[in-house]
């Protein structure tokens, strides 16, 4: 099986070299768009079939210098993660043609793809380190080599990509450094376990000499700066998204949609399996447990800044699903790190569980994430904008992409019977059991990250509601999201339901699916987790008998929610049975009596609509620590452009301060006589820190 | 199968005591609250003959409003039942009582908030955004800090699972252990984020009329703006199916006293259901009188209210790690 996936990797950057030759058909997209399609169904079944026999294999391929030829491998984990690439490459290249539409194309919208998947497949499949960092490099090449080459944007379809040469630019940048990282981790690993050459990192020399003490820390972190970098998924700018996922909007417009969905679903996928297979599979499971404190507490960070992002800041359909996408990647990084703590303690069964939540996250992020991204582009052809602010109403005029963007937004915010839900109930069940590792700093880890990771959640669930009331739902607000028709026939719907069949069965069977990860999970934690799981329900290792023991049975969910609804109809046909009429009445909207808009406005008064701006304003004020925004939700006159000098800069900065510290006892006085909520809130938080100093000083050792 | 007959019947008994149970507290928390407030306040049993009377009104929608305005309450509801069905009220031992834990529960709630805040979004005015906006802020809040409390409870018990909690309370109570500490801060967190449940129910006193109609009890009102006849007495039953959720969890978590073991007979189910109507009497009062110290506190400061619930909560598990409470 690994022959026929070598050869498919041959053949993909053969599919890129005749570009130039396709170019010149009339359907020469269509072409490349069902090559990728047949490409990414062969990875994901033989991700499967390999699982599901169990194979590991490994291949010397005759290209590369003579002294480190290019190695692939296939074993649990990379079979594991050919599957969220292969499906999302199917279901994006399904929906290519109907997204994309005729004509001949550009020569980089034909190469792109199938160099990007070549790229990611390489990275999955690779057996040392050379060729992983070959992966990923040609994956970040074919993302942003388009972009920097092209000319000036075609700005219709309300493609606001003003600078996809900078994005281009910021994700080589990071790619470059990312490289640099992970080549000097890999040479700190290979030169710590005493192996000879440094260039031939090769996997099972360092698997069975794991670095160790202060090499393995460097080891540790130069790995998630790499991988983070390498994928370009570290943010690189305060205002702007990473460069991976802000490249993928200017993509799905320059280099085809097929690139843009691959780099929001498969990308962040992608960076989980070089971090999973670089810190819990070569790593070692001789680690101290702070090893997984690194991973877990980044992760956490990722997921709250993610989701932050998603709901306050970004205001463009497809940069709300990449910022989610990006959450919930750190949501599944965190749980590596878990993984990797309680292997440190011997916990088995507890690691398998958080490596299980980990590799659960990351299909459903990438199934989930694919949905979205699909049905976002689907929303930029049918009603012309990804602008939250002119859409509107699409749950009536697109009602198919409106059901499939609801169910994978219900997939995203963990409602019970989806994928996110089984992924995060793991997730949380495995911090919850943190308190059986000893190290009470690992603890106290978890513990924040279980803070971070709920917040993360609910600021999730925020930003998939602002996304989907304002695309979907309420009025039209341009005429063209009223005029928006459904785009794409027979494909475009077979392309939504691939992924959305995913997350229906990954939510209903979480338990089928880990029992099929379990030689990844056995590569990522030393333990299986088979005597826990069955087909229907997931139980937590280490809880005592039947009733007290916490059960992850989704299905029974589902059977119960359906049982209630069908009661709850039953009873309703019955009252109403007696009364005059049932169906519901059309009225004009209550608009809390508010004057009706003039009729120069026949979609009504932006101003008195909800926005994307206004709808992120409650959480502004929640968290006020968020940067403001750059662009103010209405229209305001532009204050005259002052250039001041530094020294008056300085005096400008210094001037709010200046009375303040004057001010300072009179506060004080105020303070004795009326304390606000937010000082006891900060009061509480000083006692908290206090009482935790306390516990630890008082802790018994062991 | 003598024993799976008696969990049906007791499950069944439950759901329906759940279900009858949720409207009438409700009316006897606004009849309490207006006592408070000097006024001789509606009759308890108001609620009930509201949603008699809604339930044979035929419902009016918004002229732009989509399918998921017409889905939206059922889906609430459903989810809301399920939720009901699963904490323990007077017995132990229920038919689903494998599939109760915390996290599923939190995860219920959530859904049948989202379903509120989705049909709030799609009749499509600008109250209905705002509405959705201040839910979601609220839930941004509320949601870490229950998460968190359960992070508590499962440090303390080992387990999310319900009867597992309340048997470990049971345990831990009979010792009298110094680490109920931290398990009292997690049940005052649950205890928070249920007050913050309760500040919607007052919807119908003259005190939340009086105000604008941006103010506290406008906003904050159990069914979105635009609902009405069968809708509304829907949106209605729904937020009184989560209040009653929310204290048969803490008074069960709390105060497992009277609650009838498993395989229990019709005299202990008695005994059970008479400290369960306490219990929620208690405690109802309690949040009641909370509110009432609380009632003027503007809507905009609820997040520092809740982000102080969060902080407290995480007090809680790091008291209950740093005490090395474990089974």
């Amino acid at each position: 099986m690994l022959t026929a996936l070598a050869l498919l990797l041959l053949a993909l950057p053969l599919l890129a070299a005749a570009a130039p030759l396709l170019a010149r058909q009339a359907r020469g997209e269509a072409a490349v768009h069902a090559a990728c399609c047949g490409a990414g169904a062969f990875l994901a079944l033989s991700g499967l079939a390999a699982l599901l026999v169990g194979e590991t294999a490994t291949l010397t391929l005759p290209i590369g210098p003579p002294w480190g030829p290019l190695r692939l491998a296939l074993d649990g984990l990379s079979a594991w993660f050919l599957l969220p690439l292969g499906l999302c490459a199917a279901a994006a290249s399904l929906a290519g043609p109907g997204i994309a539409g005729g004509g001949r194309a550009a020569l980089p919208r034909l190469a792109a793809p199938p160099l990007l998947l070549a790229g990611m497949a390489l990275g999955v499949l690779a057996a040392d380190g050379f060729a992983l960092l070959l992966g990923l490099g040609i994956a970040a090449l074919a993302a942003a080599l388009p972009l920097a080459a092209a000319g000036p944007v075609n700005r219709m379809a309300g493609a606001v990509a003003a600078a996809p040469r900078r994005e281009a630019r910021a994700l080589l940048l990071a790619a470059g450094g990312g490289a640099f990282c992970l080549a000097a981790a890999l040479g700190f690993a290979a030169a710590a376990g005493g192996a000879a050459p440094a260039l031939a990192a090769d996997f099972p020399a360092l698997r069975a000499r794991p670095p160790e003490g202060w090499p393995g820390a460097a080891v540790l972190l130069l790995v998630l700066i790499g991988v983070l970098l390498l994928t370009g998924l570290l943010p690189g700018h305060r205002r702007r998204l990473p460069p991976a996922l802000a490249v993928a909007g200017a993509a799905a417009v320059r280099s085809g949609p097929v690139v843009g969905v691959l780099l929001l679903g498969a990308m962040p996928a992608l960076a989980l399996y070089a971090a999973a297979r670089l810190l819990l599979d070569l790593g070692g499971p001789a680690q101290p447990p702070w090893w997984g404190v690194p991973p877990l507490l980044a992760g956490a960070a990722l997921a709250l800044a993610g989701a932050l992002r998603a709901a306050v800041v970004e205001r463009d359909a497809d940069a709300v699903v990449a910022a989610l996408s990006l959450g919930q990647g750190g949501l599944a990084l965190a749980a590596f790190g878990l993984a990797a703590g309680f292997r440190a303690a011997d916990l088995g069964p507890l690691a398998a569980l958080a490596a299980g939540a980990g590799l659960l996250h990351a299909l459903h992020l990438a199934l989930a994430a694919t949905l979205l991204a699909l049905v976002a582009q689907a929303v930029r052809r049918g009603a012309g904008s990804r602008r939250l602010d002119r859409l509107g109403g699409l749950a009536r005029t697109m009602p198919r992409t409106a059901g499939f963007a609801l169910f994978g937004a219900a997939a995203l915010a963990a409602l019970p019977p989806f994928s996110g839900f089984a992924a995060q109930w793991l997730l949380f069940q495995a911090l919850f059991a943190s308190w059986r590792v000893a190290d009470a700093g690992f603890q106290l880890a978890a513990a924040g990250a279980a803070a971070l990771g709920g917040l993360a959640a609910a600021c999730t669930a925020a930003a998939l509601l602002r996304l989907y009331g304002l695309a979907f739902l309420g009025p039209p607000r341009t005429p063209r999201a009223a005029g928006a028709e459904e785009a794409g026939g027979v494909a475009g719907i077979a392309a939504l339901g691939l992924p959305a069949a995913g997350v229906a069965l990954l939510g209903l069977f979480p338990g089928a699916l880990l029992t099929l990860g379990d030689p990844a999970l056995r590569l990522l934690a030393g333990a299986s987790v088979t005597p826990r799981v069955g087909p229907l329900a997931v139980t937590l290792p280490g809880a005592g008998e039947a009733p007290a023991a916490a059960h992850l049975a989704p299905l029974a969910v589902a059977v119960l929610l359906g049982l209630a609804a069908l009661a709850l109809a039953f009873v309703l046909r019955r009252t109403a049975a007696g009364a005059a009429g049932t169906a519901p009445v059309r009225a004009p909207v209550w608009n809390g009596g508010a004057m009706a808009p003039p009729p120069h406005l026949p979609f009504g008064d932006p101003a008195a609509q909800p926005g994307a701006a206004g709808m992120a304003q409650p959480l502004r004020r929640a968290f006020p620590l968020l940067p403001s925004d750059p662009r103010p939700a209405t229209l305001r006159a532009a204050p005259a452009p002052a250039q001041p000098g530094p020294f008056a800069r300085l005096a400008g900065r210094l001037r709010p301060v200046l009375p303040a510290l004057a001010a300072a006892p009179a506060l004080l006085r105020l303070e004795a006589g009326h304390p606000p909520l937010r000082r006891a809130v900060g009061r509480l938080f000083a006692l908290l820190l206090a009482l935790l100093a306390a516990a630890l000083a008082l802790r018994p050792n062991g | 199968m003598i024993a799976g007959t008696s969990a049906l019947l007791t499950q069944a008994l439950h759901l329906a005591a759940m279900l009858a149970a949720a409207p009438l507290l409700v009316g006897l928390l606004r009849t309490a609250s207006a006592r408070l407030a000097g006024r001789p306040g509606p009759h308890p049993l108001q609620p009930w003959r509201d949603l008699r009377k809604l339930m044979r009104k035929q419902p009016v929608v918004a002229e732009g409003s989509s399918v998921v305005s017409l889905a939206a309450p059922h889906a609430a509801v459903s989810a809301a039942v399920l939720a009901a069905a699963l904490v323990p009220s007077f017995a132990r031992g229920m038919l689903s009582a494998p599939l109760a834990e915390l996290l599923l529960l939190i995860g219920l709630l959530a859904l049948s908030r989202l379903a509120r805040a989705l049909a709030a979004m799609d009749a499509g005015g600008a109250l209905g955004g705002l509405d959705a906006a201040r839910g979601l802020a609220r839930l941004l809040l509320a949601e870490p800090a229950a998460l968190l409390a359960a992070m508590g409870l499962a440090a303390f018990a080992g387990t999310t699972a319900l009867e597992g909690i309340i048997g470990a309370v049971r345990e831990g109570a009979a010792a009298g252990a110094p680490r109920l500490l931290s398990f009292g801060v997690a049940a005052l967190v649950l205890g928070g984020v249920a007050l913050a449940e309760v500040r919607g129910i007052r919807g119908g006193s003259p005190a939340a009329e009086g105000e604008p109609e941006l103010g506290a009890g406008g906003l904050a009102a159990a069914a979105p703006r635009d609902a009405s006849g069968r809708h509304l007495a829907l949106w209605e039953f729904h937020a009184a199916l989560r209040l009653t959720v929310w204290l048969s969890l803490l008074a069960a978590l709390i105060l497992p006293i009277g609650l009838a073991p498993a395989g229990a007979g019709p005299l202990a189910w008695a005994a059970g259901a008479l400290a369960w109507a306490g219990k929620l009497l208690a405690l109802g009062l309690a949040l009641v009188l909370a509110e009432a110290a609380l009632a003027r506190l503007p809507p905009a400061r609820a997040p520092e209210l809740l982000g102080a619930a969060l902080l407290v909560a995480l007090l809680g598990v790091v008291l209950a790690l740093a005490t090395g409470a474990r089974l």
